[in-house]
């Protein structure tokens, strides 16, 4: 079911919304700055469950995850997946183009649970 | 263009998979919560402006309430050549697409993801008609899937001859008032908010056509118009927000009529509204204030407190019924009551104030007399609570329309339209937001005014009876506004 990163996908397919023109205006497509978060997760859950991950619009984010066990992660919103394998760092890496409260999924042994959430703040 | 289906396959079933995850029916909610900066502001402007309104009041002419009165009308808007053509064809249109979606529900794709179903009834029916409703107008008047059915049924009835016309065959009994519309708001308040099946397209067509069944039914034994209006909860509901729409409508024998108004007056009324119509008032305030609160962390810490205590698990093995499930239909039980009690309260209050000048006021008058007031409230709150999520789970009908049954079909080519997050920034929603709430606020505490005006002779009375409505108001959008400001989680499923 995972395995491809689709991160740099354009996502903008027939939208007709002038609005979102306005928008895109706001966003700043220079130089971005990269920043790295760190995951850590015990028995598939993040120390203070469910925690928060904060970044800033237009960042580079690097999302390192550690775990003792093997699971499958997913971002909600930009639908980043990732196969985490045990005492290894699994790097997500995405734009963060879109700002709002993305829920950060485990799929664990047919169970789905909330490790966190990643936070993107508007400029 | 295979990954971005595949990807777009993992988010549904993630999705569909976690149950419990999105709090409200069909998918998932990406708001960011309102800064803590921006919450303080709004609430200390509400404040403080309720108190400049208030001297405003108080410092006005008191002769003001007989103008409003004749305002209110409204400017009647000419008719419209082929009007009535237009309408029977939106009508005709809306049985159509009804029977379509039934049917996709039923027979297409069990990915609530994928089958125009789910995201129709919850996102585009509940909460667009909803929007258009108060913003607009009362749409669903013409909409109305179950009445367009039932008006042809009549029509078809009636050309077969006089004996087989279809005629109401009971009295409905008026002291019920809209009792059966507040038992069947509550029913769907609870499939909106707690139901695990709510997004099964299969299962949701079912209770579709269970609902059709009972309206069917209602109006052929009481009558159409009578059952619209009295246990149709969804013509009852959109017609209480479209009161405060600029776009009114009023029904004559010769037919309809437009007119256009200022925002909110439809909320005064002239007579106080039947109790069962002030419940349903409560109920709905309510309910809309519940399903934000269901997903703050306060109510994941209530949850888990009460998933911890022993009656809870007691009765949860004997109603055979998930304790999240129990939890939560007491939470949709309680929220009400409570709500119900602070506006009894408030009510009480403001008839001993008002019979301090002479005879005796019940609070039963005062709490119908001002309940519509409290519903600009809910509007702001309704409208700021679902933007983005309107906006973003909206766009999900765009590639099921494609291929509404998932049988491979691309009818206007956006199968693989993917759901763009950046539609909506956070900021934007953030300031509307914040607009619509002390807007709400305002127009709320003005409408009460003028319904006091109307009320009472002397000015003193009409101000004093004010101060424990507006110490409610404040109230009501205050814990609008801090659930907005509340970070949204997802109680864990167990």
């Amino acid at each position: 079911m995972f395995g491809f990163a689709t991160f740099d996908r354009r996502v903008f397919v027939g939208n007709t919304f002038a609005l979102w023109l306005w928008f895109a205006g706001s966003i700043p497509s220079g130089a971005q700055t990269q920043v790295v978060v760190d995951v850590p997760l015990t028995a598939g859950v993040a120390a203070n469950a469910p925690e928060t991950f904060t970044v800033q619009q237009g960042e580079q984010v690097v999302l390192r995850v550690t775990s003792d066990i093997a699971l499958e992660l997913h971002l909600h919103g930009y639908d980043i997946p990732a196969d985490v394998r045990p005492n290894e760092v699994t790097e997500m890496r995405f734009t963060a183009r879109f700002t709002g409260r993305f829920p950060l999924a485990a799929h664990v042994d047919g169970n789905d649970r909330n490790v966190g959430y990643v936070e993107v703040h508007p400029k | 263009m295979a990954l971005a289906q595949r990807s777009l396959l993992a988010t549904a079933l993630l999705a569909a998979g976690a149950g419990q995850a999105a709090a409200h029916g069909f998918g998932a909610r990406y708001d960011l919560p309102l800064p803590l900066g921006l919450y303080l502001f709004a609430a200390a402007f509400v404040v403080a402006l309720s108190f400049l309104m208030l001297a405003a009041f108080a410092h006005s002419p008191n002769d003001a309430a007989e103008d409003t009165r004749t305002d209110i009308t409204g400017y009647v808007l000419p008719r419209w050549p082929g009007a009535s053509w237009l309408a029977l064809v939106v009508r005709w249109c809306s049985v159509l697409l009804f029977i379509a979606l039934v049917v996709a529900g039923l027979t297409g794709s069990p990915d609530p993801f994928k089958n125009p179903l789910p995201v129709s009834v919850w996102v585009i029916g509940w909460v667009g008609i909803a929007y258009v409703s108060a913003l607009i107008g009362n749409v669903w008047a013409l909409l109305n899937p179950w009445d367009n059915a039932f008006r042809a049924a009549e029509w078809i009835t009636a050309r077969a001859g006089s004996r087989r016309r279809l005629r109401p065959v009971l009295a409905y009994p008026a002291r019920l008032g809209v009792l059966p519309g507040v038992l069947l708001f509550f029913v769907f308040a609870w499939m909106e908010l707690i139901w695990p099946a709510r997004d099964q397209p299969a299962t949701l067509a079912c209770a579709v056509l269970a609902y059709s069944f009972l309206t069917w039914t209602g109006m052929a034994l009481f009558g159409r118009v009578t059952w619209l209006s009295k246990g149709e909860f969804l013509a009852i509901a959109f017609g209480l927000l479209a009161r405060f729409a600029i776009l009114g409508t009023s029904l004559s024998q010769s037919g309809g009529r437009l007119s256009l108004r200022p925002p909110a007056v439809g909320l005064l009324v002239d007579h106080p509204v039947p109790r069962s119509l002030a419940a349903f008032v409560i109920l709905m305030l309510a309910t809309v204030t519940f399903d934000g609160l269901l997903e703050t962390p306060l109510w994941s810490t209530i949850t888990d407190q009460a998933l911890a205590s022993v009656s809870v698990q007691r009765m949860a093995e004997v109603l055979t019924a998930a304790p999240q499930l129990v939890i939560m239909t007491a939470g949709l039980v309680i929220v009400p009551l409570i709500f119900a009690a602070c506006y009894v309260l408030v009510a009480g209050l403001m008839a001993r104030i008002a019979t301090g000048g002479g005879t005796a006021i019940p609070t039963s008058e005062m709490a119908r007399l001002f309940v519509l007031t409290l519903v600009p409230i809910a509007i702001a709150y309704h409208l700021s609570h679902y933007l983005s999520y309107l906006l973003i789970a909206g766009q999900f009908i765009i590639p099921i329309a494609s291929d509404p049954l998932a049988l491979g079909w691309n009818l206007f080519g956006t199968k693989l339209y993917l759901i763009n997050l950046g539609i909506v920034d956070a900021r934007f929603v953030w300031y509307a937001s914040l607009t619509l709430i002390i807007a709400g606020h305002v127009i709320a505490v003005w409408l009460s005014h003028i319904q006091a005006q109307r009320r009472f002779t002397t000015r003193h009375v009409v101000l004093r009876s004010q101060l424990p409505m507006l110490a409610l108001m404040v109230g009501y959008t205050a814990v609008s506004l801090w659930i907005l400001s509340q970070p949204i989680v997802e109680v864990a499923p167990q």
